[in-house]
């Protein structure tokens, strides 16, 4: 059905080839897992495949790239998406109606489909993909696993041959991680053939039954799933460990503890609700001790990424305390890095990023600057724009500004979404190191890996 | 190849004058200009002189990046069409001023094509902007002079609005040269 | 986005549930109407047909709170010019019938543009505005912005919490106002960058999804009921009537 044909690409303006002579081939309802380090060339490929060449990338292909006969890409972007479809990292960005039930419709009228036919079209992916009840929901309100849904009903409703899936587990916690592995199961036994790119490998695992491995935009590896192999093989190839994480190990953070300074912070009957939402916490006690890494996890709207804001003082409790060191917890004495790196970097360098934390707005001492870069790995880059990095790059030199400064808490929230094996791994030792500097740090974090690389407790917040 | 003969609801439509990244790229710098201008009124209020001038500020640079992006002849017109016709749908604007403003722009833009174009002289893009946008203000304040030219005196109150925000108009364009420069640096903009 | 929620407690069900088009007609002529006719009582006339349109299309507080709102406008503007007669005494000569017209033609615009602000979604708007023959080069890059409005305010709020985490929590007026450049830095350059993203990002899924200049994004309409139709006859009926007004009071004085 798909055939890949010694296909390179060299973008635009660019200088060096981002595909070299790929090739591969793929039958109806077979499904492959397209793995490789951050810039190994994974979207541009599946930007190919989904037909964006020649009319949206305008680099230089050569070789081929056949769907049932028919080059990628001919007769334009949209006649080519009736056969492959790609589903994109961001789902949000992939919805321009409303509601879940206007944009299967307008996905439907794009290619010509309305009326009746159209009506019924949407009535069934609806179904399939269990979204009835969220026909007329506005797409604000879905949870990152419903948008997921969403977005593949709205791609699936001309029934294409190909699905093309860039990161789709990127911000999916574990339990929707394993509804969306149902989905695609149904959607492979309809006959759709599926290419997943993807750093979390374990969950396709009985999914997809092949995978090839880019590096450095040539095939490094192809064969069955399970060939990934040992620990040095994941490491040389930038890869994340294809085994499921083990859960609960960890011994969780002391709960009531006696009222001494000798705690990074403390949460005393802690109860919070957001105006108008269900109580997230009623009457929570922890501790946490300097120098020691905690993994928050738990569902997704389960209330983490609030607790590490009632932690840092940037949300009041409704009753009970939350302090540092017998002080009300304040951003003056704990610090959270958020998940969006572009929203927190915001000078023309990478140094001056770093010395504008140290110096509050005027100029900080360079030398120090210079040894936080360096204890991260990012001193060869001081010199760059931080929007310039790549996504791993600015994971850490947001935790490296938020560490500039002497602070009893650290909180870090999905510090490796969307990380390859080896950032994860530089993230994880660095975490470790920021814990040995004395703040407890405090991990919110789907990612199990993660948690079993660098955490000392675990405290899991259980599902409604 | 014989070329395809454009139909006349695809001419009306614009086929073949933008792409469809650049109509989406022009929508999303209106969006942003207007969530600024809301957030920007929020905090500091819609009459407060600071607010206007920051308002205006914002919006002249993001115009200025966004002729950086996609400099074609047209996209000035369109990103103030846009903007006017939120206006209208959100706050009611006089949607009488909306003719007249597009008029005002699209000789702006006939003029920076006589003088080269953007796309060969991307500095045209400052006094573009500055023009269209004195155009846009004065033409808010003759058809404001329609609405109260039974009690003229009403008018300075739209002529001092005008004039501040006139102002962060200016300090804006310095503000998006240099941002758009930044960009070029940090490769988020190709030339 | 606690503001947009107070926005959204504003706005009510319509009971004469009149299409997009409709409402957008009847702030037209409201707009163009108010603006050529200049007597008072042919203002007044407008403004009371206006009124009901308003009352019947919008919740009572609602309506209150607008009207306190104008009122409250009106009265700083008036204040404004008594002042500056004692500077220009020019401005004290305009006879108080005649002042009056300014604020009767607010009130009429506010009357049409309630209804069709808070009661219309902006994406059936834009899709109207289509069915108006509004070039689809236009109505693509409105639809985006329509769309993307809360996406980008989302962002704003989230920004706003970036840099008072980093600022550790001075975000005070004069803070910043001492700050102008690094307030333009940390929160335009991180704007700026996040556009720029998501505009290429957002290109791919349009192009990914065949969206073109053409194409609409909204619901399909319902068909025209007698509602509109006797809406918009009883729109004409008023416009003419103040027309007429205008032209008798006019020529009698």
């Amino acid at each position: 059905m798909l055939t890949v044909d010694s296909l390179s690409y060299r973008h635009a303006h660019a200088d060096s080839e981002a595909l070299k002579g790929v090739s591969f081939s793929l039958g109806p309802g077979e499904s492959l897992l397209l793995a490789g380090r951050s810039g190994s060339g994974k979207s541009t490929l599946l930007s190919i495949l989904a037909g964006l060449h020649p009319h949206f990338l305008k680099g230089d292909l050569r070789g081929r790239a056949l769907l049932d006969g028919v080059f990628a890409g001919q007769g334009g972007v949209a006649e080519w998406g009736k056969g492959a479809r790609l589903m994109l990292q961001n789902p949000e960005a992939q919805f321009f109606a409303g509601t879940v039930g206007e944009e299967i419709s307008l996905t439907l009228r794009c290619r010509g489909v309305t009326g009746p036919g159209a009506e019924a079209i949407t009535s069934e992916r609806l179904g399939a993909l269990g979204l009835t009840a969220l026909r007329d929901h506005s797409v604000f309100k879905l949870s990152e696993g419903q948008k997921q849904k969403a977005v593949l009903a709205a791609l699936t409703a001309l029934r294409p041959k190909l699905l093309l899936l860039d990161e789709p587990s990127a911000n999916l916690d574990p339990v929707f991680l394993g509804e969306l592995k149902s989905v695609l199961q149904k959607l492979r036994h309809e006959g759709l053939a599926l290419i997943v790119a993807d750093h979390r490998l374990h969950w396709l695992s009985g999914l997809c039954e092949r995978l090839l491995v880019l590096e450095d935009g040539k095939v490094a590896l192809e064969g069955p799933f399970e060939c990934l192999g040992d620990g040095e093989r994941l490491r040389r190839l930038g890869l994340r460990s294809p085994e499921p994480p083990l859960p609960g190990r960890l011994p969780p953070p002391p709960g009531f503890v006696a009222p001494t300074d000798g705690w990074a912070a403390r949460v005393e009957n802690l109860h919070f609700a957001y105006p108008g939402g269900r109580e997230l916490f009623g009457g929570l006690d922890l501790a946490l001790a300097g120098g020691e890494v905690t993994a928050l996890t738990g569902p997704s709207g389960r209330g983490k990424t609030t607790l590490a804001r009632l932690l840092c003082g940037l949300e009041k409790p409704l009753r009970g305390t939350v302090s540092h060191g017998g002080k009300p917890a304040s951003l003056e004495l704990g610090q959270v890095v958020l998940q969006n790196a572009d929203h927190q970097l915001y000078m023309p360098t990478v140094l001056g990023e770093v010395t504008l934390a140290l110096g509050q707005g005027s100029r900080g001492p360079r030398d120090v600057a210079m040894g936080i870069l360096e204890a991260f790995g990012l001193a060869a880059l001081s010199g760059r724009h931080p929007q310039s990095l790549s996504g791993g790059e600015k994971q850490r030199l947001v935790v490296a500004v938020g560490l500039a400064r002497p602070t009893r808490l650290l909180a870090l929230d999905e510090p490796t979404s969307g990380l390859d094996g080896h950032n994860l791994r530089l993230m994880g030792s660095q975490i470790r190191e920021a814990a040995k500097k004395g703040p407890a740090v405090l991990v919110v974090t789907h990612d199990l890996e993660l948690v079993n690389l660098c955490a000392d407790r675990q405290l899991e917040l259980p599902g409604h | 190849m014989k070329a395809k003969t454009l139909s006349w609801r695809e001419a009306w439509n614009g086929r073949g004058l933008f792409e469809t990244r650049e109509l989406v790229t022009i929508g999303l710098f209106s969006a942003a200009a207007k969530a600024a201008s809301l957030t920007l009124a929020l905090v500091g209020g819609g009459m407060n002189p600071l607010t206007l001038v920051l308002k205006s500020a914002v919006q002249s640079a993001l115009v200025v990046v966004l002729l950086a992006k996609v400099p074609k002849t047209g996209t000035l017109t369109l990103s103030n069409a846009v903007g006017m016709l939120l206006s209208f749908l959100l706050m009611g604007q006089h949607v009488i001023s909306l003719p007249a403003v597009l008029l005002g722009t699209v000789a702006v833009e006939a003029l920076a094509w006589l003088a080269g174009g953007l796309a060969r002289r991307p500095w045209l893009a400052i006094p573009m902007v500055a023009a269209s946008e004195l155009v846009v203000r004065l033409i808010n304040v003759g058809v404001s002079y329609l609405g109260v030219r039974e009690q003229p005196g009403l008018l300075a109150m739209v002529i001092v609005v005008s004039a501040f925000s006139y102002l962060g108009i200016l300090l804006g364009l310095a503000g998006g040269v240099k941002m758009a420069k930044e960009l070029r640096h940090a490769g988020l903009i190709q030339d | 986005m606690r503001a947009l929620s107070r926005i959204e407690g504003l706005r009510g069900a319509s009971r004469l549930d009149l299409r997009a088009e409709t409402r957008l007609l009847m702030t037209v002529a409201a707009s163009v109407s108010s603006l050529a006719i200049s007597e008072p009582q042919a203002l007044a006339l407008l403004l009371s047909f206006s009124a009901l349109y308003a009352v019947i299309e919008i919740k009572p507080k609602t309506l209150l709170i607008a009207y306190l709102f104008m009122g409250v406008m009106c009265a700083v503007a008036l204040f404004c010019v008594w002042a500056m007669g004692f500077v220009f005494p020019i401005m004290r000569n305009s006879p108080m019938s005649m002042a009056i017209s300014p604020f009767l033609r607010l009130g009429v615009t506010m009357n049409a543009i309630l209804p069709l602000a808070l009661n219309s979604r902006l994406t059936d708007l834009a899709t109207a505005l289509g069915r108006l023959r509004l070039p689809g080069i236009v109505r693509l890059p409105l639809m985006v912005t329509i769309r993307f409005i809360p996406t980008i305010l989302n962002d704003l709020v989230q920004l706003r919490e970036a840099v008072g985490i980093r600022f550790r929590g001075r975000k005070g007026f004069l803070f910043w106002l001492r700050r102008p450049l690094t307030w333009w830095r940390v929160f335009f350059q991180p704007l700026i960058v996040r556009l720029i993203r998501s505009a290429d990002e957002l290109a791919m899924a349009a192009e990914l999804k065949g969206l073109e200049p053409g194409t609409d994004f909204g619901r399909a309409p319902r068909p025209f009921s007698a509602r509109d139709r006797a809406t918009m006859l009883l729109a004409a009926l008023a416009v003419a009537l103040s027309g007429l007004t205008q032209i008798v009071v006019g020529s009698a004085f």
